[in-house]
């Protein structure tokens, strides 16, 4: 505040204090209403906040979570896979070290070359880039075969496999393989080719 | 200064992550200083509700909002309550037409006539409000800061952007025009009166 000599400048220094007076005469504080409405909105803002900001943290480990587990699987196929390589699996077709020696005895390439009227969403184009032939099982008979055959494709252990009579040696027995199946119109499997 | 300034910075950080005695604390430090300003500057407790109201919410809502490198806490809020409380002004219609600066220099009213003294203490009070409200809104300001919240030229001026100097200028020519307005008052009263 400017200091006014009241001799010298008597108007001016009434209005100075007519100035005071009007400022001390005012509110001095908002109404607290205003303040309780502000405190409130704060709690709610901030909840808001953190509920957003935990929803978002859950999203994104789910997807680092989903991430990583896919990687993961990416990874073990990929190891898998050379290991398959170096299995001469055609080589295995009419050998006697099949669980079910009387299983494993022809080669039939038929099944893959033949149209497959109830085929599924074009895998079977994909088993004719697939590193092995078929190979017929045990329930396969030339003389029997009737209707629509299906070839699915199937991520089975190698222990799975050898059930159904595939030649898969005992050391892949704990491993998963992707095999392509074929199976009549009953279910029966004629033959399998290891895919992977 | 220093010391608050840091103080502000650190109850602003506090604030952001929630906590709410932050904010309590900033809101007692400022609350008073912009209502009042709003309230001087629009004449209306609504208004001066309404923008402090609106301030603190922009505060919680954004407060890295706030640049310290550009000037004090204080500052940022009287920035905004200024310009919530010309908008509201402008929204509610009760800004009282600013006064040309001319119409005032036509009247012969001597600066200085003691009209002051012969009105009552009431009368003078409120013939002050009402004309402190008519002043153009420069004017009005500096008339809130520096007469009403008894600021310094210089914090006036840091909280305006402009020149202390600038303040001082403004103020003496606000003065002027309050004694005029008062003065006017005094003889349209007496004319009444009459």
């Amino acid at each position: 505040m400017r200091d006014i000599d009241p001799i010298r400048n008597p108007s001016e220094a009434l209005l100075s204090a007519a100035l005071n007076r009007l400022a001390k005469g005012s509110a001095r504080q908002a109404p607290a209403s205003v303040g309780a409405q502000l405190v409130q909105e704060f709690r709610r803002h901030h909840v808001h906040r953190r509920r957003t900001r935990k929803a978002v943290i859950a999203l994104v480990a789910c997807l680092v979570l989903a991430t990583a587990t896919l990687l993961t699987l990416k990874l073990s196929v990929d190891d898998a896979q050379p290991a398959m390589v170096k299995q001469p699996l055609p080589a295995v077709a009419p050998n006697a070290s099949t669980a079910n020696p009387s299983a494993a005895t022809q080669t039939i390439p038929t099944p893959v070359q033949t149209p497959l009227p109830g085929r599924r969403g074009g895998r079977p184009t994909a088993t004719s880039t697939a590193q092995g032939e078929f190979m017929a099982l045990g329930a396969y008979d030339p003389a029997m075969v009737s209707g629509d055959l299906q070839v699915v494709r199937l991520e089975l252990t190698g222990a799975d496999l050898r059930l159904v009579g595939a030649p898969v040696p005992e050391d892949l027995a704990d491993r998963h393989l992707l095999a392509d199946i074929v199976l009549a119109g009953d279910g029966t499997p004629y033959a399998v080719r290891i895919v992977r | 200064m220093a010391e608050r300034l840091s103080d502000d910075q650190e109850l602003l950080r506090q604030l952001a992550n929630g906590n709410e005695d932050a904010f309590r604390t900033l809101y007692e430090r400022y609350q008073g200083r912009i209502y009042r300003f709003a309230l001087h500057m629009s004449g209306n407790s609504a208004i001066g509700e309404e923008t402090t109201q609106e301030v603190f919410l922009a505060l919680m809502g954004k407060p890295k909002g706030y640049d310290p490198a550009k000037g004090s806490l204080a500052g940022y809020l009287f920035g905004m309550a200024r310009n919530i409380t010309r908008r509201a002004m402008q929204e509610t219609a009760d800004d009282i037409p600013l006064d040309d600066d001319a119409d005032w220099d036509e009247l012969a009213v001597a600066d200085g006539l003691d009209v002051l003294e012969e009105l009552s203490n009431g009368e003078l009070l409120a013939a002050l409000r009402q004309a402190v409200l008519t002043l153009p809104e420069p004017y009005r300001e500096v008339v809130v800061l520096c007469d009403l919240e008894e600021l310094s030229y210089q914090e006036a001026a840091e909280l305006l952007e402009c020149s202390p100097g600038t303040v001082a200028s403004r103020l003496s020519r606000a003065r002027t025009l309050l004694k005029k307005k008062l003065s006017v008052e005094k003889v349209r009263e007496q004319k009444c009166a009459t």
